[in-house]
């Protein structure tokens, strides 16, 4: 694969693709992947490719292990606008059937549930929810496991395609950009991870750290620290309804529709 | 549950319009209007519209400008008419008139003749409802069980189901969206 240059290998794997399967080959994904930047200097790691779709590539349809079932990035801006990736908060998805997964952002803001983690399911049942701190997604997540899939950041071709796209967010007409969340939005039993983000101004923190995030869980267990920043993604998966969690939980993921 | 159910017949598409085109002498034809009927567009754009816009128009799914029947709103794929963002203002007027014009478009002899018979069983060949009963390939699955509230909401504004019964079927529909 290699020596071709990228557009041959495009075709050729399209092609095996297609040959393959018999009919598997997406277009959206395969254009989605030949656009995104090259890999990290550092390789592959937990901490690669932030704002990336990871699970066009960590998919049975690309190959890279693990696979996920969903994974994505949170970030904050900066004061200058630009972004940053977010540590230490838990992202929990709720699927159709009343199943909870919870896994912890590491220290690129990246966080990934994968395949292996929903344990006793053998996927989730779309359409799926999404809580991130103290903030419940409007939107369904009808079948896309990467978050990027709909937090498109922006990038050149975005921004000269359609004049709406913010540029520092990515937020234009097909895409809610970014996913953004700030300190003032995460309550302590929303944050997890072995490295507690230390923010002056919340009194009382304390030790909060990973214990505070195993309270949401219902009872389905860990939500605990993994090791190291490069581990910190940590899940806990339940497959049968696990009740509300901490703030009301799925009731208000969404109920409200749109105004 | 494959690719090709959306790439092959796009390519199809394609292909018949430049034979016809060629055939046609690339004169007439595309002048022509041809006017067919379509369900009533009020109760569509207060009742149906959101409906679908929650359920199908995520920009993962209708949403999304790559895939065929385009659902606009706003928390989904918006108008390229108005240079709004997702997420930004309430999906608008122009948007659910566009939703309207996708979903009648689809199968135009169909549809008309699914109006032409109130009450009919015509509107269980149709296109739109086949896929979301999963009945008919469709990437997202079956969306609708024959005779659920989201189904009496769509099929129930399709055959012409009075505009209390759609509009209340929509209603409890999105109520019980997670
Ligand atoms: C362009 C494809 C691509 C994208 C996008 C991508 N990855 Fe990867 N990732 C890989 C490859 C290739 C490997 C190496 C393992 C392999 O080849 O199976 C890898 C490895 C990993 C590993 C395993 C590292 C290890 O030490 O074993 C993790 C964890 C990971 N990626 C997380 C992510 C996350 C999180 C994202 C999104 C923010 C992401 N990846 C996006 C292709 C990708
Ligand atoms: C199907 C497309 C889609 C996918 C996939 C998706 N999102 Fe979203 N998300 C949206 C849209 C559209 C909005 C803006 C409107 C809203 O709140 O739903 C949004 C908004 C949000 C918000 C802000 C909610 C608020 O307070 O208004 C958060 C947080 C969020 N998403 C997190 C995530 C995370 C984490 C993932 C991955 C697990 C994810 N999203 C995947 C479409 C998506």
């Amino acid at each position: 694969m290699q020596t071709l240059p990228k557009t041959a290998r495009w075709w050729v794997s399209s092609l095996v693709a297609i040959a393959l399967s018999g009919c598997s080959f997406d277009p959206v994904i395969a254009e989605r992947i030949e656009k995104l930047p090259p890999e990290d200097p550092a390789g592959p790691s937990a901490l690669h490719r932030p704002g990336q779709p990871c699970v066009d590539c960590h998919s049975a349809y690309e190959g890279a292990k693990p696979e996920f079932a969903m994974a994505g990035t949170l970030y904050t801006q900066n004061p200058d606008l630009t972004l940053k990736g977010v540590p230490g908060v838990f992202v929990t998805i709720f699927d159709s059937a009343g199943g909870t997964s919870k896994a912890c952002t590491n220290a690129a803001g990246n966080f990934f549930v994968t395949k292996e983690d929903l344990q006793g399911v053998a996927d989730y049942a779309f359409p799926l929810t999404v809580q991130v701190g103290s903030r419940y997604m409007n939107s369904l997540v009808g079948r896309e496991r990467s978050c990027a899939g709909c937090h498109v950041l922006a990038n050149e071709e975005r921004i000269a395609q359609d004049p709406s796209v913010d540029k520092a967010t990515g937020q234009g007409r097909s895409s809610a950009g970014a996913i953004l969340i700030s300190a003032d939005e995460i309550p302590d039993s929303e944050r997890c991870g072995p490295a507690p983000v230390v923010t002056a101004t919340v009194t009382g923190a304390g030790g909060a750290a990973g214990a505070g995030g195993a309270a949401g869980t219902g009872g389905a267990g860990t939500g605990g620290s993994g090791g190291d920043a490069t581990s910190a993604a940590t899940t806990s998966v339940s497959a049968s309804s696990t009740g509300a969690t901490s703030g009301g939980g799925g009731g208000a993921g969404g109920a409200g529709g749109a105004p | 549950m494959s690719g090709c159910a959306i790439v092959e017949p796009c390519r199809l598409r394609v292909f018949v319009g430049i034979v016809g085109l060629v055939l046609g002498g690339c004169q007439d034809g595309l002048k022509d209007t041809r006017t067919f009927v379509c369900p009533p567009r009020a109760v569509f754009e207060a009742s149906v519209s959101e409906l679908m816009e929650r359920r199908c128009g995520t920009l993962d799914c209708h949403g999304n400008d790559y895939r065929p029947l385009r659902i606009y709103s706003e928390n989904g794929l918006r108008s390229p008419r108005e240079g709004n963002r997702t997420a930004g203002v309430a999906t608008t007027d122009a948007e659910r008139e566009d939703n309207y014009v996708s979903l009648c478009a689809i199968e135009p002899e169909q549809m008309q003749k699914v109006v032409s018979s109130p009450g009919g069983s015509a509107v269980n060949t149709l296109l739109l409802v086949r896929k979301a009963r999963g009945q008919e390939g469709h990437k997202g699955g079956k969306v609708f069980n024959p005779f659920d509230d989201a189904d009496k909401c769509v099929v129930g504004w399709l055959r012409g189901d009075s505009n209390k019964s759609v509009s209340a079927a929509c209603e409890s529909a999105l109520a019980k969206l997670p």
